[in-house]
């Protein structure tokens, strides 16, 4: 079986910066739901107005933006943390 | 239509917990406020469901948006970070009281308001130009955001009203689905204001597991 993904992953320099600053399981539980993604094996709710083309998957208190408005691309944009400690 | 009722609540308007901030100090602004507010509080309360219909009529309630562009003012005038904290952590205590997990969405509406209100402080203009943009553009998404948030800040008010549990049950759900879509108002306004910034640019594309690992620097 091939490991090749469905969608080719395009990946910006702050995913790249957002990635690294996870702990070890974060970055293991990013990275099984992107290869889901980039699988077609699940997607996000798509975000407002002209910017419906990006989509969040929640991944714990995180969520992974990324952008699959172009065929057969998945644009990784960011990482974002919720900030638990607002309360 | 849609989009002149989003431009009149200006983009400094209320968010939730600045109102309920008001709402417990008991100032006269917000006392005249919520006089004003009770038979739809009264309404949200004995029907939790309702409060999204409620609050798209108040959305075409003129004397209401005078009474939400003089909070708006205020908010911002006197509003801090702690109280909004201090506001959600008060209400987080209160569902957890009756063993209600509300705290994903307390923490989805404390991060909608907290980086609204940085905007509205330290970012200003670009963040004007951003929302004008979105509710000229969206007027339909506009609309719908402001049906959102006056929708939670009517059940968060509603909450602190009763001591039933299945009350604050049907509240908590409700909340729980506004605030899924909240969230994806937050990242739009954050993914916006980030636009045509370099770090958005593709550094690297992988067609493979391994390639990915590789890309990102990992065993």
């Amino acid at each position: 079986m091939s490991n090749e993904f469905k969608h080719s992953s395009h990946i910006s320099r702050r995913f790249k910066k957002s990635f690294n600053s996870l702990d070890k399981e974060m970055k293991q539980r990013v990275i099984e739901k992107v290869q889901e993604l980039l699988m077609r094996h699940t997607s996000g709710e798509p975000l407002k107005g002209e910017y419906k083309g990006f989509k969040r998957i929640r991944i714990g208190k995180y969520r992974l933006i990324y952008s699959d408005s172009e065929l057969c691309k998945i644009y990784l944009y960011d990482i974002r943390s919720r900030e638990t400690a607002y309360i | 239509m849609n989009s002149q009722v989003a431009l009149a609540i200006p983009p400094p308007s209320p968010s939730p917990s600045q109102t309920l901030s008001g709402v417990l100090a008991r100032s006269r602004l917000y006392i005249a406020f919520l006089e004003y507010l009770k038979p739809y509080i009264e309404h949200v309360l004995d029907e939790p469901r309702a409060a999204e219909e409620v609050a798209q009529n108040l959305l075409s309630d003129t004397r209401f948006l005078y009474l939400l562009i003089i909070l708006s003012q205020d908010a911002v005038l006197k509003a801090s970070e702690d109280e909004m904290r201090n506001v959600y952590k008060l209400i987080y205590d209160k569902f957890k009281e009756f063993s209600i997990d509300i705290e994903d969405s307390i923490e989805i509406i404390l991060e909608h308001d907290l980086w609204k209100f940085r905007q509205i402080k330290e970012n200003y203009s670009n963040f004007i130009s951003m929302y004008l943009d979105f509710v000229m553009k969206s007027p339909g998404d506009a609309h719908r955001y402001a049906t959102i948030l006056i929708a939670v800040m009517l059940l968060l008010i509603a909450s602190l009203e009763t001591k039933s549990r299945e009350k604050l049950g049907l509240i908590a759900s409700e909340i729980n689905r506004l605030t899924d879509e909240l969230e994806l108002y937050t990242l739009t306004f954050i993914v916006a204001l980030e636009k045509d910034k370099e770090e958005n640019k593709v550094i690297a594309t992988a067609r493979n597991l391994e390639e990915l690992k590789k890309v990102l620097e990992i065993e």
